[in-house]
């Protein structure tokens, strides 16, 4: 299996330490062709957050990612994508954790708002 | 014989049953004001139950949100541009704190009122999340572009009460 690495300080704009905006994630989510790694049944992605953010907002984080649940599903999504954390900052790091929660909990409830509650009672195998 | 019979079955005479079209006019009129009613008392018992259940209760939940975002705006404002001068990556912690800490209210925030909405009503729920959305993106951009001066902080009041009063807008839609 490939390991694809991708570090995310190339596609913040300037001297921002925040990621946000669903416009801005899909742009990114265009530059890396995501919609043709999500078809490459041989690679798994990893995206490193810069040593700097302070925020990964869960619209960001919809704009990159929302079309590869919708094509992947949740689980096929969750055995393909996955984050790193440059930051040894616990604080810091609490947040980041907290904000890729948000994310995915709104992808989840955007999928499938009326049988989400399920997912969240329903046992990883 | 034959044309006895076809004479007999083309002298429908409609004239007799003249009498009975105005009981089948009152019969239909009456059904046609039964099923009127029955929806307009179910929209009525529907509109009733958003406003007790889903509305009434969250209107002061809503105003405390948004003038805690303010507050907790001009409270990092006031922490963060006196620590500009502190190491980075102390600074780096600082500013991810604070927004983590609205960040916080705005998760309990959207779990407690737009979740229950948008099992029910999807189309205003994702409204209204994504309006939490924005204000979760001007609040940590106007941070990290650190707009911290008195002009940035009303600004920002403008922004939240044209957020508030857009958020309040869609809440009501569903019982206009």
């Amino acid at each position: 299996m490939e390991t694809i690495k991708i570090d995310l300080s190339n596609y913040k704009s300037g001297k921002a330490t925040i990621f946000t905006g669903r416009p801005q994630g899909e742009a990114v989510r265009e530059k890396l062709k995501l919609d043709e790694k999500d078809n490459e049944l041989k690679s798994v992605v990893i995206f490193a957050l810069p040593i700097d953010t302070t925020s990964f907002n869960p619209s960001f984080y919809l704009g990159l990612l929302f079309k590869s649940y919708q094509t992947l599903g949740i689980e096929g999504f969750e055995s393909k994508y996955s984050f790193d954390f440059v930051t040894d900052d616990e604080a810091t790091k609490k947040v980041l954790i907290s904000n890729l929660e948000d994310g995915k909990r709104y992808a989840i409830n955007s999928l499938n708002p009326v049988s989400s509650f399920k997912s969240l009672f329903t046992k990883k195998k | 014989m034959e044309s006895i019979c076809i004479q007999e079955a083309s002298s429908f005479n409609w004239k007799e049953y003249l009498p009975l079209l105005s009981p089948i006019v009152v019969i239909i009129l009456f059904g046609l004001e039964r099923v009127l009613s029955y929806k307009i008392r179910k929209r009525e018992v529907e509109r009733t139950w958003y406003y007790k259940v889903l509305l009434d209760p969250s209107l002061n939940k809503i105003d405390l949100f948004f003038s805690n975002t303010i507050d907790f705006y001009i409270s990092s404002c006031a922490l963060l541009s006196v620590s500009q001068e502190t190491p980075h990556a102390s600074y780096i912690s600082m500013k991810s704190s604070e927004i983590g800490k609205f960040q916080k209210a705005k998760r309990a925030f959207d779990s407690n009122i737009v979740t229950p909405i948008i099992h029910r009503y999807p189309d205003t729920g994702n409204k209204l999340q994504n309006s939490l959305l924005d204000l979760e993106d001007l609040f940590s951009s106007s941070l990290d572009e650190k707009k911290f001066t008195q002009t940035d902080i009303e600004d920002f009041q403008v922004k939240v009460s044209s957020a508030k009063a857009l958020w309040l807008n869609t809440l009501y839609e569903p019982i206009q």
